[in-house]
């Protein structure tokens, strides 16, 4: 029995190519995971413990770390209590902070790290150059340098993130600036934590302090010579306090510790959103497998029927059969993490996590990623070969005496499926459409998944019937539309599980899609309502003009509606008794600085979308933030120091700016405050993110190198979000390509086991007059009808189950309901199913090409 | 099984030559008087494999069936006959040799020419129906018609069906149809395009001997009413006796001729082949 079941295996090896390749795929997607986020792991762990290795003794001081901005004196005077500790001979604090950098024109986000003086702390190694040892050099981080194209001798320029005043709309002075120069570059390995691609710039003390970067997160120290350890642990615990938030560790524990928060987080996240892709890939690879064995069977039944004569038992039939699925899942599950390792090698290459493409020694292989894809590889293929088994096993021995019948009589679907498929989808859709009525997402989850299981029950009829629906339409096509369309739902079974596949791929696609588009359009709504202003431009530093000349260009930009240039006057002034934080004197509350910016009321109706109405004269508009921290309310009439003198305004909240008090032009005149073109408004003619004109303004701000300018408003939002959603959304679809490559797959191998089954029948064809264009023609078109229908079926769920979703999403975290279906782009799939269909035929229409009529003919 | 006077000749038939009721001469003809013949072949070799494998199917074979007359080829099995049919109804190519049907030459034809041909010009008849199962009675008659595009003659379609008694049957599909009843659709689907030659192989071999009987019937009906020209394989010597002559083809050569066979006739030539 079991040389025959080997001998069969081989004797039909090509008609499991299909098969193996979409289990290749789908375990081959489940190895890369896991070896890719391995990877990532081990070097994170590398990346976590080495700074903590140089150091004899770290101090993890979160109360340091919390401390805001105006306790500096508190971390100096901790830092000074373990500087005297004895037996310490250096303690340095651990900065990690983030500065923004500009070189060669461009403006970047960097990590701003100390430099400690001593070298025993200097956990890298010198790459190029020399260390910085003045206040105006820094090292940087080598391969980050690399590929941002700097090198020792260039210069960048460093400055604090903007500080963010806790009191909304209060303004703060620009952080100071400095210019520095680039003595050497280090290398600190990987950095998959900031994606490989951020700068790291260490940085001198001296620097440091420049900058007015002062916080720490942890005190490195080296111990005097001769001192115990364990001794000066015991002081350091001591003197600071050491609790909960305080850890004194030698630095091979603080090491450990790291790893330990650090291990596991890393890899699982990552597996949390990659690994579901793999079970939808497998999923799906499962559909194709089972056609494969069904097909398989169903030709082989004479053979089984024959062997059944001679004394097989079923028990028998059936081992053999799942034994034969359980090899070929075998070798595919090994040959697929083969070919995942490799994947991953690759990948993990350019993200500079390894050496070299075949850097296999860095990639993080575990026992559980070798064995785990190949598990879930023999699972899914022992899974979808039951039913086919099952079916081989029924063949009466009495068939093998029996003539081969025409065509198998098309199995019509079960009652209690077609039962339960009625009750799971009818609940899961009402489950659905309650939970988006009542905002409830653990509703709508789980309805969603029971809808779901009741559609693919549904399948075997539902597939059918809609193939044949588009069926009717194909016959306008001539005789080969007629054949392709009667081919194609010939076995209804066949034929679901086919378009099954895709429709699960495409359906997922589309639910993305369609809930990005719906998000889109909400976070429009939302930026509409909350910036009622399209561009908002504004020196970069506070208080300054903006450059001659802006206004008149982004006047000139194709897509500039209107502009308006806004006056503005800073003036000073004391925060009011009653708002007076509990507990606080005057004195400890310097006066706030206010801009107050005036505009005509007919200027903003031009250029603001909504809220201009509000501005009067005698009016003074001010975001509500200041309002509630000054103890204003709406109405109040508020005496504004601006000018000389002092004038006395109405108040009034808006939305149209985001700090200090909007008036009219003629009211911010009559002040006599001396004014400059503080900012510049303008309304786009679209509503919607529009890339080119996106582009034109970033390029008036890069034009303005000179005085550096800030493009804000509702244009740039909108750009944000959108460029944010739209890169999900294509880092999710590529994801899901996978299942839909699978999916494709499938209908070549249906399509080409349907044509070895035809032999006879393409062979009769051609005898009777179809050319070989219209064979392939034929065989094209019933490709594209399965692909078609799988399509749009996924389609049409995808839109319905992404509506459920969405009510239920926005009105869960009480936003307005916005929904919206992308149709372009839902055109755009449904009609990429022709070419995949097309594609997906050419194999198997080559093939049964090729078949000479006579031959085919005579063989009986 | 009968036939309505049919008036209406097979527009395509060759019928000049060979009468309805032309005398009874020789089935096989000689190559030199190859233009008279509807479909004819000369010096036909077809070699299966190559070198000490090769099997010589056919060996320099010629061969010439008259129109308007219902012709066997008769042989025990390996004798080349299905071969011979094959290679006559531009079903394959010889291997050398030359394949005229009517005034067409069919070896210098491209693969996608001898498609037309037979889609147009020649009607097929086999042992095992082949109906394609997706498609009704009707549609399967008249596919060759929309292959080739062309409009059905409805009336043509009406006189065949009531005439081969299978016009209450047409919207079925072949798994709702016997066996006697597929054939007469197989029938009516090779007459439909009024082809010059019918080539039908083994028709009768897998139907019970009464609706054979009928085939063959049906099959000398069309010849001596429209001027048919059929020609075909069997080794069954009862439907030999059907046909106007039959050619014997023994080891890949012509081994004779049977004029106006009798059942007996044709036993005894093929006992003496065998033997």
């Amino acid at each position: 029995m079991l040389r025959n079941t080997l001998l069969q295996l081989r004797h039909n090896i090509g008609r499991l190519t299909a098969a193996g390749l979409a289990i290749v795929l789908g375990v081959g997607f489940v190895a890369a995971t896991l070896v890719f986020t391995g990877t990532m792991q081990s070097s994170v762990r590398h990346m976590v413990a080495a700074p903590n290795l140089a150091a004899d003794v770290v101090v993890d001081d979160q109360v340091a770390r919390v401390a805001e901005g105006n306790e500096n004196d508190k971390r100096q005077q901790r830092l000074r209590k373990v500087r005297d500790t004895e037996g310490v001979d250096v303690a340095v604090p651990r900065t990690e902070s983030y500065a923004n950098a500009s070189w060669k024109g461009e403006r970047y986000s960097v990590e701003l790290n100390r430099l400690p003086e001593q070298q025993a702390l200097r956990w890298y190694e010198l790459a190029e150059g020399s260390y910085a040892d003045a206040a105006d050099e820094v090292v940087l981080s080598e391969r980050a340098a690399d590929s941002a194209n700097l090198s020792p001798g260039d210069t960048i320029t460093l400055q604090q993130p903007r500080y963010v005043s806790p009191r909304e709309g209060e303004s703060e002075k620009a952080p100071p600036k400095r210019e520095v120069t680039v003595s050497g570059l280090v290398d600190i390995g990987s950095n998959v934590l900031t994606g490989g691609s951020r700068v790291t710039v260490f940085a001198p003390q001296g620097l440091l302090n420049q900058l007015g970067t002062t916080d720490y997160r942890a005190i490195d120290l080296l111990l005097a010579d001769g001192a115990d350890t364990s001794a000066v642990l015991d002081r350091l615990r001591g003197k600071l306090d050491a609790g909960q938030y305080v850890k004194v560790r030698t630095g091979q524990q603080q090491a450990d510790y790291a790893v330990k928060l650090f291990s596991g987080r890393v890899a699982a996240a990552l597996n949390a959103v990659l690994l579901p892709f793999g079970a939808i890939a497998l999923f799906v690879a499962g559909f194709v497998i089972v056609n494969t064995f069904s097909v398989l069977h169903a030709q082989r039944s004479r053979q089984y029927a024959l062997l059944r004569c001679v004394g097989a038992t079923r028990g028998q039939i059936r081992r053999s059969a799942l034994f034969e699925a359980l090899l070929v899942g075998l070798v595919t599950s090994v040959i697929g993490t083969v070919f995942g390792v490799l994947v991953s090698a690759t990948v993990s290459w350019p993200l500079g996590l390894t050496d070299s493409p075949v850097d296999f020694g860095s990639l993080g292989i575990t026992p559980l990623a070798l064995t785990a894809p190949v598990a879930a590889g023999l699972l899914v293929t022992f899974l979808a070969s039951l039913a086919p088994a099952a079916r081989a096993m029924r063949v009466a021995p009495l068939a093998a005496l029996r003539p081969v019948p025409d065509e198998q009589a098309s199995r019509r679907i079960g009652r209690a499926r077609l039962v339960s498929a009625v009750v799971f989808t009818v609940a899961g859709a009402g489950f659905l459409l309650g939970g988006a009525l009542l905002g409830s997402m653990t509703m709508a989850v789980p309805g969603g998944l029971l809808a779901v299981v009741g559609v693919l029950l549904f399948t075997p009829t539902l597939i059918p019937a809609v193939a044949r629906a588009f069926g009717y339409l194909m016959r306008s096509l001539g005789p080969t539309g007629t054949l392709a369309s009667g081919n194609a739902v010939r076995n209804p079974y066949r034929a679901s599980s086919t378009s099954t596949a895709l429709m699960i791929g495409v359906g997922l696609i589309v639910l993305l899609l369609t809930g990005t588009a719906s998000a889109r359009n909400g976070a429009n709504e939302q930026i509409d309502q909350r910036y009622p202003v399209d561009v908002k431009i504004a020196a970069e530093e506070r208080g300054q003009p903006v450059p001659e000349g802006v206004g008149q260009r982004l006047a000139a930009l194709e897509g500039t509606a209107a502009t308006a240039a806004l006056s503005g006057a800073s003036f000073e002034m004391e925060r009011p008794e009653t708002s007076m934080p509990e507990g606080a004197s005057r004195e400890d509350i310097p006066p706030a600085t206010f801009r107050a910016m005036g505009i005509a009321p007919a200027k903003l109706a031009e250029v603001s979308r909504h809220g201009a109405e509000a501005l009067r004269q005698g009016t003074a508009l001010a975001p509500s933030g200041i309002l509630d921290s000054w103890g204003w309310s709406e109405g109040d009439r508020v005496e504004l120091p601006i000018g000389e003198g002092s004038a006395t305004f109405r108040l009034a909240s808006t939305d149209l700016i985001r700090s200090g008090f909007l008036l009219t032009s003629s009211d911010l005149a009559a002040t006599g405050a001396e004014t400059s073109t503080s900012e510049i408004w303008a309304r786009a003619t679209s509503d919607t993110y529009t890339p080119s004109y996106t582009g034109e303004l970033n390029s008036l701000a890069e034009e303005s190198a000179s005085t550096p300018i800030d493009v804000g408003g509702a244009v740039q939002m909108r750009a944000q979000f959108t460029q944010v959603l739209d890169t999900l959304l294509l880092i999710v679809t590529g994801l899901l390509a996978v299942a839909v490559i699978i999916a494709v797959v499938g209908i070549a191998n249906t399509l080409g086991l349907s044509v070895l089954e035809r032999g006879r029948e393409s062979a009769l064809l051609r005898a009777l007059g179809l050319t070989r264009g219209q064979l392939r023609g034929t065989l094209a078109l019933e490709a594209v009808l399965l692909a078609v229908v799988g399509t749009v079926l996924g389609a049409l769920i995808g839109v319905l189950f992404a509506f459920g979703g969405v009510a239920a999403m926005f009105e869960n975290i009480g936003l307005p309901v916005s929904f919206a279906v992308p149709w372009t782009r839902l055109l755009l799939v449904i009609a990429c199913a022709i070419p995949a269909g097309v594609l997906a035929s050419v194999l198997p229409a080559r093939r049964a090409a090729k078949a000479q009529p006579a031959a085919a003919l005579s063989e009986e | 099984m009968s036939f309505p006077n049919g008036s209406q000749q097979p527009a395509a038939a060759p019928s000049e030559q060979g009468g309805v009721n032309g005398q009874p001469g020789f089935a096989g003809q000689l190559a030199e008087s190859v233009p008279e013949s509807a479909t004819s072949g000369s010096a036909l070799v077809k070699v299966y494999g190559s070198g000490e494998a090769g099997v010589r199917a056919l060996d320099n074979v010629d061969i010439g069936f008259a129109g308007g007359r219902f012709s066997a080829i008769m042989g025990p099995s390996g004798s080349g006959k299905s071969t011979l049919m094959h290679c006559l109804a531009g079903l394959d190519t010889p291997t050398s040799g030359r394949v005229m049907l009517g005034d067409t030459d069919l070896t210098g034809l491209s693969d996608k020419q001898l498609t037309l041909t037979r889609r147009d010009r020649i009607g097929f008849l086999f042992q095992s129906f082949n109906l394609l199962p997706t498609l009704t009675a009707e549609q399967n008659i008249l596919l060759p018609l929309e292959l080739s595009g062309r409009k059905p003659d409805r009336q043509w379609l009406n006189e065949l069906t009531e005439s081969l008694g299978i016009d209450q049957r047409l919207r079925h599909r072949p798994s709702e149809l016997s066996g006697g009843q597929q054939q007469r659709v197989a029938v009516a689907r090779a007459l439909i395009t009024r082809p010059e030659v019918v080539f039908a192989d083994e028709p009768t071999g897998a139907l019970d001997s009464k609706s054979g009987a009928n085939l063959l019937e049906f099959l000398r009906g069309s010849v001596r009413q429209f001027g048919q020209t059929v020609v075909m394989v069997t080794h069954d010597p009862v439907a030999a006796s059907h046909a106007d002559s039959v050619v014997l083809l023994a080891d890949g050569n012509i081994a004779g001729r049977i004029d106006d066979p009798t059942q007996e006739a044709v036993l005894d030539s093929l006992r003496r082949l065998g033997g």
